[in-house]
């Protein structure tokens, strides 16, 4: 008999993940479907910042004080998986009298700003003379008028979607990663559940719930189409180029050709330079980087870090925002707000929700706010929860030097762990102890151990090697993976007991999905690794023989 | 007449191959090499031609065969042209063979020379023309059962993973081989081996060694196998392999290296020990700042860092300094150059200079890739040629990965090395170039 659910879920971004995880703690039958792994589409693309809406004080100040008491919240419930990213704005001299009104005026909008800060832990603003930012960052162009800086928060994305759905799991919900729904059950006008393909088996399925929730970002408008409703989007491209290191300690705003603000921030253990943004109308599953992409990004670079073009890009990264509609106006100026959708209401479509539009920085509060609606529909009364109980790992941050020492690890590795694992670090620090071969790092460029793989394999919902790059962030470094894809991949198949063919095909894809957000970057040291990684992975290259 | 001087830049497979046969037509040789590229990264294999199956069955053509195949859709080929004659060919072949006799498989490169298969860490067996001594080779016709040995710990080298994998391998090749997993708890102190190089240097400890005899020597008891094959890690230049077969009683051998391997090391070893045995002159730095003379290249500056600059003069030049490993063809801010002579680069026969890369790219990460292509054009005599087609110098030879219009991996890297590294020695040997 299948079970019939309260909800299911369809989309494992950060907003699918954010509202299976709050309806579960409702107490809701959940299911949470995702063609790929989870955080693969737009979420991943991301700049990863959970900022408190800067840019809205000036036209929404409600907005900000939201956004600022929600970053907050995001904070609490998972402190171990954000870092304060100081953002600096620096104001070049050669803009003339302009530049200075301008330093007044970002000097006036951060002092502003610092009354909100209190909600997410931020810190007040500094006016920096161009003297001190020669200090703080020597990369910066030496013709300033001076320059401010505020106080945001990065956050591992990737982490932050899988946290939620294990959360969700937590709380009962059925996760179905790799699961492509293939079309909505309909009954008489009301959407009664989804017909699925599972990626990996093949295998067709069926499930069934009282509603289904549409979180599909830039595939929303295609899934609210099969359930007969419509939903409009403006779908704008945004890529981000990944650096080999940290270049800056603070988040760095430049000015583009065209008025735009981009940034270089640091991220992690690297720097991301971002971001562009353009209507894109082609296929969510295909998004090519233009050169013209690459170029404008690192033009407008180039004026405040004059040095940029020596800087090692590994990788660019790219996603579509599914901002929702709006005529007339420039991609920039389009809302970042959201929309849940009463497709009942609107297209007379019963048992069919879905939530579009929105930012990162807002995904707790909107899927509160889908939530909220689902339950009303569903006749439940409980409120939410998510941001009061800690996602898995985030009830504590143990202290790196002290695990280091008593482990014997090295405080590097120990701290990324904690980064990624949270107060969960001690049960792979356990694992290492007890076998220390798999304290082996498999990824040395963020130093990963097998033990942490292990870990995840069988513990975070995994279901492919590829899916360890966001659980571990294996594969991100410099090398792209080549000392680490095809390890993980075996690792992977000794846990789930694969045959050698099956390891070398998902070490083959891994290769082949890493290779398509290298190809149009490789430049400098880039291809000199590229002709290693291509050298060494020959015989992988190869056709498989007698087929 | 005083002597002819050469100077060869680059110290991979075909610098040297160029010095040896400059040497052997009598000129008086420097060579000179910065780091560590290509040849010393790679696993020690070499191929000289694409492998190609024979279509509908698992055989593989011969070596002259493929090579006829192989250059039947790529008119860019170094192999057509440079017009290598079979003679040159097989003087390149006979050269290397002397080169790396004690250390090397060296088959008869007759008509009907085939590639010979060895397992390699990633799980998949290799086929390769020659190959290191030390590495295990299995044959078509003789039938084996191999124990494949892996230590505990030394996780690059999983016993039973890579039996599964390499027996399912020589099933499809219709090799008469299996493989059978022997796994022992051999690490260091409880703690596992990280790297290659510390794993074979403590192996090059008698009581290590001793110790992981007397281990497999239990192991053994159970197991039926007729040949051992090994993390390629049998001493720093391999030798214990030698050693291991005389304490066991049975044929050993390493697996070819992948991911880190010491095998492109011995390798380089071996060539600089013919290198000084041969009298050539090696300096150690990267070649800079040439000097020109009515059209021609003169001098380079050569610069290590550790000793003074020197300026050196030479009659004639080969170029052997790699693709992208090597730092032959660099990719700076976008613009392709050739940074010491400022040579134009090309690609598929067409100059390139700030194209963008995600023009010489294509989605499918297996499928053959332009930019692996990109490279200097060479004339017959294997001089780089502008655009249209005239010489840049004539006293300058190109030889190796330097070279474009091939694809490495899937048109025999290192047969381009031997050949067009010959072959450019032998030209700047020579004084007179219509």
């Amino acid at each position: 008999m299948t079970t019939l659910y309260d909800a299911i879920v369809v989309g494992g971004g950060v907003n699918g993940c954010g509202v299976a995880r709050d309806l579960a703690m409702r107490g809701l039958e959940v299911l949470l479907v995702e063609k790929g792994d989870f955080s693969m589409g737009t979420s991943w693309a991301s700049s990863g910042m959970i900022h408190g809406g800067l840019r809205y004080l000036m036209s929404d100040v409600h907005t900000t004080y939201k956004s600022c008491k929600d970053a907050g919240y995001i904070r609490s419930i998972a402190p171990h998986l954000t870092f304060r990213i100081p953002f600096l704005m620096p104001v070049l001299d050669d803009e003339g009298l302009k530049g200075r009104v301008n330093l007044e005026g970002a000097d006036a909008l951060f002092e502003l700003y610092d009354r909100f800060q209190p909600y997410k832990g931020g810190k007040a603003h500094i006016r920096f003379s161009p003297e001190e930012v020669a200090r703080i960052e020597p990369l910066i162009a030496k013709n300033l008028v001076g320059a401010v800086i505020t106080d945001e928060w990065g956050i591992d994305v990737p982490r932050l979607c899988v946290l939620n759905a294990l959360d969700a799991k937590r709380h009962g919900a059925s996760l179905a990663s790799w699961t492509r729904v293939t079309e909505l059950i309909r009954e008489g006008g009301s959407i009664a559940g989804i017909r699925t393909l599972d990626e990996l088996t093949g295998e067709a399925g069926e499930s069934r719930a009282r509603l289904v929730v549409n979180c599909g970002g830039p595939w929303a408008p295609e899934l609210a189409r099969m359930a007969g409703a419509r939903i409009r989007l403006r779908p704008a491209k945004g890529v981000h180029l990944i650096l080999d290191r940290r270049i800056s300690n603070n988040g760095i705003i430049a000015q583009a050709l065209d008025g735009r603000q981009v940034f270089v921030i640091p991220h992690e253990n690297v720097s991301m330079i971002g971001t562009t943004d353009d209507d894109f109308f082609g296929d969510p599953d295909d998004i090519p980087i233009l050169e013209d992409e690459v170029k404008y990004l690192l033009e407008a670079m180039e004026r405040v870090i004059p040095g940029i073009r020596n800087a090692r890009v590994i990788k660019a990264i790219a996603g579509i925002r599914p901002t929702l509609f709006e005529r007339a106006k420039y991609e920039d100026d389009l809302t970042r707000d959201h929309r849940v959708y009463d497709h009942e209401v609107l297209d007379g479509v019963r048992g069919f929700v879905s939530l579009a539009g929105g930012k990162l920085a807002a995904y707790r509060v909107m899927a509160e706010e889908t939530a909220d609606l689902v339950c009303r529909k569903l006749g439940c009364k409980n409120s939410c929860a998510t941001h009061l109980q800690p996602l898995p790992g985030g009830e504590e941050i143990p202290d790196v030097e002290e695990l280091a020492t008593r482990y014997g690890q090295d405080p590097y590795a120990v701290s990324r762990l904690i980064f990624r694992q949270g107060a969960r670090a001690v049960q792979v620090l356990d694992m290492m102890k007890e076998k220390p071969e798999t304290g082996v790092y498999v990824c040395s460029c963020d130093p990963v151990t097998e033990a942490e793989l292990r870990f995840a394999i069988r513990n975070e919902a995994v279901r492919r090697p590829i899916d360890l790059i966001s659980r571990c962030r294996i594969g991100e470094g410099p090398c792209q993976g080549h000392g680490c894809l095809t390890r993980a991949a075996e690792i992977f198949g000794e846990e789930r007991r694969l045959s050698s063919s099956e390891i070398r095909r998902e070490a083959l894809w891994m290769m082949r999905e890493k290779w398509r957000w290298r190809k149009e970057i490789l430049g400098g040291a880039q291809l000199v690794q590229e002709e290693l990684t291509r050298m060494v992975h020959r015989s992988l290259l190869e056709r498989e023989e007698g087929r | 007449m005083s002597e002819r001087h050469i100077i060869v830049i680059g110290g991979g497979l075909s610098g040297v191959m160029a010095a040896l046969s400059s040497k052997s037509a009598g000129c008086r040789v420097t060579l000179i090499r910065g780091g560590l590229g290509r040849t010393a990264l790679g696993n020690g294999l070499v191929r000289l031609a694409g492998i190609v199956r024979v279509t509908g069955s698992s055989r593989y053509l011969p070596l002259m065969k493929s090579v006829k195949e192989m250059l039947r859709g790529n008119p860019e080929h170094p192999f057509l042209r440079l017009e290598i004659a079979e003679s040159e060919a097989y003087a390149a072949r006979d050269l290397f063979v002397k080169i790396v006799n004690d250390g090397y498989f060296v088959e008869n490169a007759d008509a009907d020379l085939l590639p010979s298969w060895f397992a390699n860490e990633i799980g998949n067996l290799e086929a390769a023309h020659f190959a290191p001594l030390s590495t295990a080779r299995f044959h078509r016709e003789s039938r084996e059962s191999v124990g494949v040995v892996g230590f505990s710990g030394y996780r690059r080298f999983h016993a039973e993973y890579l039996a599964e994998s390499w027996t399912r391998h020589a099933e499809k090749l219709r090799l008469p081989v299996t493989f059978a997993p022997v796994s022992i708890s051999f690490d260091k102190d409880g703690k596992p081996f990280r790297k290659p190089a510390e794993t074979a240097r403590a192996l090059e400890k008698e009581n290590e060694l001793s110790r992981l005899t007397e281990m497999l020597r239990k192991a053994l008891e159970n197991v039926e196998v007729n040949r051992l094959v090994f993390p390629p890690v049998l001493g720093m230049d391999g030798s214990l392999a030698k050693e291991l077969e005389k304490r066991l009683n049975l044929p050993v051998g390493e697996a070819a290296g992948a991911r880190e391997s010491l095998a492109g090391l011995r390798l380089i070893w071996l060539l600089e020990a013919f290198l000084i045995a041969e009298g050539v002159e090696i300096v150690s730095g990267t070649a800079r700042e040439p000097e020109m003379d009515s059209g021609a290249i003169r001098s380079v500056e050569t610069a290590s860092g550790k000793e003074e600059n020197r300026r050196l003069e030479a009659d004639a030049f080969v170029l052997a300094t790699g693709k992208f490993l090597g730092g032959g063809i660099r990719s700076v801010e976008g613009r392709f150059v050739e940074p010491l002579f400022s040579l134009p680069v090309f690609s598929e026969g067409r100059r390139i200079e700030d194209d963008f890369i995600g023009k010489l790219t294509r989605n499918d990460f297996s499928a053959p890739q332009a930019f692996e292509r990109v490279g200097l054009r060479a004339d017959l005599y294997g001089r780089p040629v502008a655009e249209g087609g005239g010489v840049c110098y004539p006293n300058l030879f190109a030889a190796g990965q330097v070279i474009g219009g091939f694809d490495p991996n899937r048109e025999g890297a290192e047969g381009v090395d031997l050949i067009s590294g010959y072959l450019a020695g032998k030209r700047a040997g020579e004084t007179d170039h219509a």
